[in-house]
């Protein structure tokens, strides 16, 4: 998998620095932790989700679901920018993220065999996939959040970019760095 | 510069400043303002042209800066921000640039670090020169999300001005000594040939040279005053000439008789003196003959003073034909005529000349009227330094001789 991460750029998101939610976490009892990096999660999800392009034009994004999300409690009110609305979606077991209608695939918690067959599925549609329990980026999902205790980040598959059939706005590229432990 | 003419010395104290010193005084200055003129003119265009583009430059890089850090702004990542807008900080003419998220925080921030005179004088000039910042905003979907503010400093018009400033110093040392150049050229053409008339004229002051003339000048002016120059010399030496030949005539007048234009008493006495210096300094005889003519106050008396006239007019031409090329002939006054025969003249050749003279009168002489007249001659000789010593001497010596020779006459006639 040599090939991959190299292929894999990351982004780093610390939580004390910036958004509100990070100085509220400061500040903040334990419970609140997890509330603050669900904020800064949706917030980065959003963020992806606005330099995706798909290939006709839409009026919202449906955002689907699948597994069981860690940091997922606040994607519902993420509120998309440009006009475009964001809906929420959970994917069934079983469900195919293609005849589900989903725009994106937010991969919590779940098996790795259904996890690479929902990715598998989805890179054939204009779906652009978020990996949320993937630090190393090694699943196939084209983002994969890092969840660190104080900051978070994202990688970025190259591969899985280049072959899904949406298309990721190059200024993410420059936000291009290497994950952790890699120079 | 040295005054080395002549004409143009110090007067009233001070000093008069020389054609060349005013040439290269005008010429500096023509050549001082034109510099000027054009070096801050063109300093002036420049600074504003330059200005206006490192203005554009400025918005060129907040605009980069603007398109580099929105996804760096969309994810909140100062870091990803600090190192998207590191590549633009090492345009020239950027003295700080920070992005701003949309309630004012900064995202990243960036600021020129230098010291020294030069990094604060561009510091200063840079506030001078662009005193708003340059903003570009940054949008994302259509919603602003922050803004890039850079501000300028005056790296490249700093340059451009002390190189401007040099170049115009540059000019200015060229402009001089094409000046000077220019002045000793212009010198040359003007001053040259008025100090040729200068010079012609203090000749012409020192040693009454009137025939000097002031040569063609290459200017107009200046040959116009030599000719004119020249025509006052040219008229100033006719009129010393008409008066010396005027002097000459005058001489002539006081020395001669009108009469018969031989020499008169006075400058016969001074002629003798030195004729019998010369006959004493050769140490030969010189000879005096003095002549009476014989009843001229009856032709007078008889024929009027017209006749007399004539008959004394023709006697002295026959005694100046007489005359060697030294000897000298005088009318004394009345009818009374002396002849000097210069040194060497002995006694047998004042005898000799005599008898030619009394040979001579034996023709009769024709009054205006027709009427022929004999004349003859009383003659006394007296030799120096036979008879006497001195002129004065020597004339009462012939004189005595001829008034001996006239009672002769009278004895027998």
């Amino acid at each position: 998998m040599f090939v991959i991460a190299a292929s894999t750029l990351s982004f780093a998101w610390p939580f004390l620095a910036g958004a509100s939610a990070g100085l509220t976490l400061a500040r903040s009892p334990v419970p609140r932790v997890a509330e603050g990096r669900s904020i800064a999660v949706a917030q980065m999800v959003r963020g992806i989700l606005s330099y995706t392009r798909w290939p006709g034009a839409m009026a919202s994004i449906r955002l689907c679901v699948a597994g069981a999300p860690l940091y997922g409690a606040k994607l519902a009110e993420t509120e998309g920018a440009g006009g475009r609305a964001i809906q929420l979606r959970s994917l069934l077991p079983g469900e195919g993220p293609g005849a589900a209608g989903c725009d994106g695939l937010y991969l919590g918690r779940m098996a790795a065999a259904e996890r690479s067959q929902l990715i598998a599925e989805a890179h054939g549609q204009a779906i652009v996939t978020i990996d949320e329990n993937d630090p190393a980026c090694r699943a196939g999902a084209m983002f994969c959040l890092a969840v660190e205790p104080t900051r978070l980040s994202f990688q970025l598959n190259l591969d899985a970019v280049s072959r899904g059939a949406v298309r990721i706005d190059p200024k993410v590229l420059l936000l291009a760095r290497a994950p952790e432990g890699q120079p | 510069m040295s005054l080395r003419d002549p004409t143009l010395r110090p007067s009233r104290g001070g000093r008069l400043p020389s054609i060349r010193d005013v040439l290269s005084r005008v010429h500096f200055r023509v050549t001082l303002a034109a510099v000027m003129m054009a070096g801050i003119t063109v300093l002036l265009a420049g600074l504003i042209v330059m200005r206006a583009y490192a203005y554009h430059n400025l918005s060129l890089v907040a605009q980069s800066a603007s398109f580099t850090v929105e996804a760096a702004l969309v994810f909140d990542d100062p870091v990803a921000a600090q190192e998207g807008v590191a590549p633009l900080t090492e345009t020239e003419g950027l003295a700080s640039l920070t992005v701003l998220r949309a309630d004012g925080r900064p995202l990243a921030a960036w600021q020129r670090s230098g010291g020294g005179f030069s990094y604060r004088l561009e510091q200063a000039v840079g506030r001078w020169a662009f005193a708003a910042p340059v903003r570009a905003p940054i949008r994302h979907e259509g919603q602003l999300l922050g803004e890039v503010v850079v501000h300028g400093d005056a790296g490249g018009l700093e340059r451009f001005v002390v190189a401007g400033l040099l170049g115009m110093l540059a000019c200015l040392i060229v402009t001089a000594v094409a000046a000077i150049l220019l002045a000793r050229r212009l010198h040359e053409s003007i001053a040259g040939p008025l100090q040729t008339i200068a010079s012609v004229a203090h000749a012409v002051r020192a040693e009454r040279a009137l025939d000097r003339r002031a040569p063609p000048a290459g200017i107009a002016e200046i040959d116009e005053l030599g000719r004119d120059f020249n025509a006052l010399l040219a008229e100033l030496e006719g009129w010393q000439a008409s008066l010396r030949d005027e002097n000459a005539a005058l001489a002539h007048k006081a020395r001669h008789d009108p009469l018969t234009g031989l020499c008169n008493r006075g400058s016969f006495e001074a002629l003798l003196d030195e004729a019998l210096g010369q006959a004493a300094s050769l140490g030969r005889p010189a000879a005096l003959l003095y002549l009476d003519s014989n009843g001229f106050k009856e032709t007078n008396d008889r024929f009027g003073h017209a006749a007399g006239d004539a008959v004394l007019v023709e006697v002295a031409r026959r005694i100046t034909s007489l005359l060697g090329p030294r000897d000298l002939a005088a009318r004394m006054g009345g009818d009374e005529f002396v002849m000097l025969l210069a040194a060497p003249a002995d006694r047998a050749h004042a005898l000799a000349i005599a008898d030619r003279l009394r040979a001579a009168m034996a023709d009769p002489i024709a009054l205006p009227d027709g009427t022929p007249i004999l004349s003859s001659l009383s003659i006394g000789i007296a030799l120096y330094p036979d008879d006497a010593e001195d002129a004065h001497g020597l004339v009462r010596a012939a004189d005595a001789a001829m008034y001996a020779d006239k009672e002769r006459h009278r004895q027998s006639p």
